[in-house]
């Protein structure tokens, strides 16, 4: 960007005095040249100027450089983490979708499983969710749509797992754990599916039954 | 005229240096469904009541269908959902956005889906206030999205603990009203709850309380309701077949109060109702048993001018056929010993013709005859 240079042999022009009728004046003389922009003169007004010019300088200063930051941070993160995983999954973006999977909010971990399992399987990343699942510090609907990613994916390794976090998930966590184990099927599957037929909660043990009769 | 900027090269170097320094670290100004969505983070934590109110406040703006707060009220109730604070007033705010026609259903489904999650941390007084409140907006012409997650909600609040009878026929009577109102399928959550909520005395006084209304007052919606009614009744029967053969000699009146008022919907005027319960008697009363409980009072179908009722009341009384009343009047059907001609119709003839265990038995029309086996 090119910056309007001053030129230093050039004096500030002096501001133009106001020039008004006087007492007993008329109003306007024929071919009197009266200036409508003429600065202000007064301590205030020389304040205000100064305050003024201050806010140019400040907003030049930062606005660039801030626009600049966004360009370099990119478009998807500029959204938001709701959008950057969107966006992610749209495009396959794996590497994204596993930083939102180990990131600091619970909200967009879920999201970032949930999308994992609507993409063809990673084995890379089955690691990851498992430990996601079996990770009772974690949040239950989180473990839920890692289990939900897993299921998707076919891991055999999901059995194991559930069988351990169901005792410890609340009710709508244990239906969707539940869920992803029927999408798993297999005899291992169905074994913790039978294990829910009499869950204190009325949907999970319906969809048990249901699903391992 | 004022004094130009002073723009030394000094100053594009911090340009250039702070740019991406000031970019990288400044934050993105997060979006309205972020926030919304990271109100949920302070589950568990000192500062959740205020993240639920919060949380409550936004999912309760104005969020007409196709608004772009839409996604952002929506994310809203599912944080409420999660931070597990039951408050009166936050409870009233969901009840509101559940019951308000003008807001989009998205935002109404999640509010009910919060409803329902607290419900199920409630104590047993905070979830009746919860339950009560969703059936009261369990109201003909609610959307389907936000009746599948209402009847969910309810499910999940009413359920655990215990009711009286008249509050489980209150509730299942809520449940019918609105699933018969809807143009789609009922959502699956309702025949869940429903199970849940039915026990002989419920079903009979239920199923009797729909047929006199349907009787005294006949409309579309009411005789949609005398078919769900019906068909819930039936379902319940045949899962629990067993059960009320186990249980007849302590249960006898209430199973037979309960084939009675399944009998007593019989209508030839209303198809689909006939054809369900000629189909359902066949499928719950096999059992010589019941079948005896029926009566013949199936028998009139038999005649009936709509050959697919007659089709399947000659099946039902096929499979009725260890009660006598069920075989003397499918005997007199075929055989024009009855007050109608014979059956004559070959769809009818055919399909009885095809109810044997083996090719060498006999079907029933061969037996009815008085067909003799080939040695």
């Amino acid at each position: 960007m090119m910056l309007p240079s001053p030129r230093p042999d050039r004096a500030p022009c002096a501001p133009r005095r106001a020039r008004g009728p006087g007492p007993g004046e008329p109003r306007s003389r024929p071919g009197a040249a009266v200036s409508s922009a003429a600065p202000p003169t007064g301590p205030a007004g020389r304040a205000a100027v100064g305050w003024a010019r201050a806010l140019r300088h400040a907003a030049a200063l930062l606005l660039g450089p801030l626009f600049l930051g966004a360009l370099c941070r990119g478009p998807t993160a500029q959204a938001g983490p709701y959008k950057a995983i969107a966006a992610a999954e749209a495009r396959g973006k794996i590497s994204v979708l596993e930083r939102h999977l180990l990131g600091s909010r619970a909200w967009a971990r879920e999201r970032a499983a949930a999308a994992l399992g609507r993409l063809p399987a990673q084995p890379a990343l089955v690691p990851a969710l498992l430990a996601c699942l079996s990770s009772e510090a974690e949040r239950g609907y989180v473990r839920a749509a890692c289990a939900g990613a897993l299921g998707a994916w076919r891991a055999p390794e999901l059995a194991a797992a559930a069988a351990g976090a169901l005792p410890q998930l609340d009710p709508e966590a244990r239906y969707w754990v539940a869920e992803a184990l029927h999408r798993l099927g297999g005899p291992e599957a169905k074994a913790e599916l039978r294990a829910l037929h009499d869950d204190p909660d009325l949907y999970v043990a319906r969809a048990a039954r249901e699903w391992a009769p | 005229m004022s004094p130009r900027p002073q723009n030394t090269p000094l100053h594009v170097i911090l340009w250039l240096l702070l740019g991406p320094a000031l970019g990288l670290a400044a934050p993105a100004a997060a979006a309205p469904i972020d926030k919304a969505l990271d109100y949920g983070e302070a589950a568990g934590t000192k500062g959740a009541p205020g993240a639920a109110e919060a949380a409550a406040a936004l999912g309760s703006r104005r969020a007409p269908p196709g608004a772009r707060a839409v996604p952002a009220a929506a994310a809203a109730w599912i944080s409420v959902g999660r931070l597990g604070v039951i408050r009166p007033e936050l409870l009233q705010q969901a009840l509101a956005v559940v019951g308000e026609p003008s807001a989009a259903p998205a935002v109404r489904a999640r509010a009910a889906w919060a409803l329902g999650e607290l419900g199920r941390v409630a104590t047993p007084a905070e979830a009746a206030e919860i339950s009560a409140g969703l059936q009261r907006r369990m109201q003909p012409g609610i959307d389907a999205e936000t009746a599948a997650a209402l009847v969910e909600a309810f499910g999940k609040a009413y359920a655990p603990h215990s009711h009286s009878v008249d509050d489980d026929i209150a509730a299942a009577r809520a449940l019918t009203r609105l699933t018969a109102s809807m143009k789609q399928a009922p959502p699956p959550a309702a025949e869940v709850v429903l199970d849940r909520l039915l026990s002989p005395e419920v079903t009979v006084r239920l199923l009797r309380e729909v047929l006199t209304e349907a009787r005294a007052r006949p409309s579309p919606q009411a005789s949609a309701e005398l078919y769900l009614a019906t068909l819930t009744t039936v379902r319940w029967m045949a899962a629990r077949q067993a059960q009320l053969l186990a249980s007849w000699g302590t249960q006898q009146t209430l199973t037979r109060a309960a084939f009675e008022a399944l009998l007593d919907t019989l209508d030839p005027r209303d198809r689909e109702l006939t054809l369900l319960l000629c189909w359902s008697m066949g499928n719950i009363a096999a059992e010589p048993l019941f079948a005896e409980l029926i009566g013949g009072r199936l028998a009139s179908q038999l005649s009936s001018p709509d050959p697919a009722t007659r089709l399947v009341a000659a099946w039902a009384h096929y499979a009725l056929r260890g009660g006598l009343p069920e075989r003397e009047a499918l005997r007199a059907r075929l055989t024009g010993g009855g007050p109608t001609a014979a059956e004559a119709d070959p769809r009818v003839l055919e399909l009885l013709g095809a109810l044997r265990g083996s090719a060498a038995e006999l079907d029933p029309v061969q037996r009815l005859m008085g067909v003799e086996p080939a040695p």
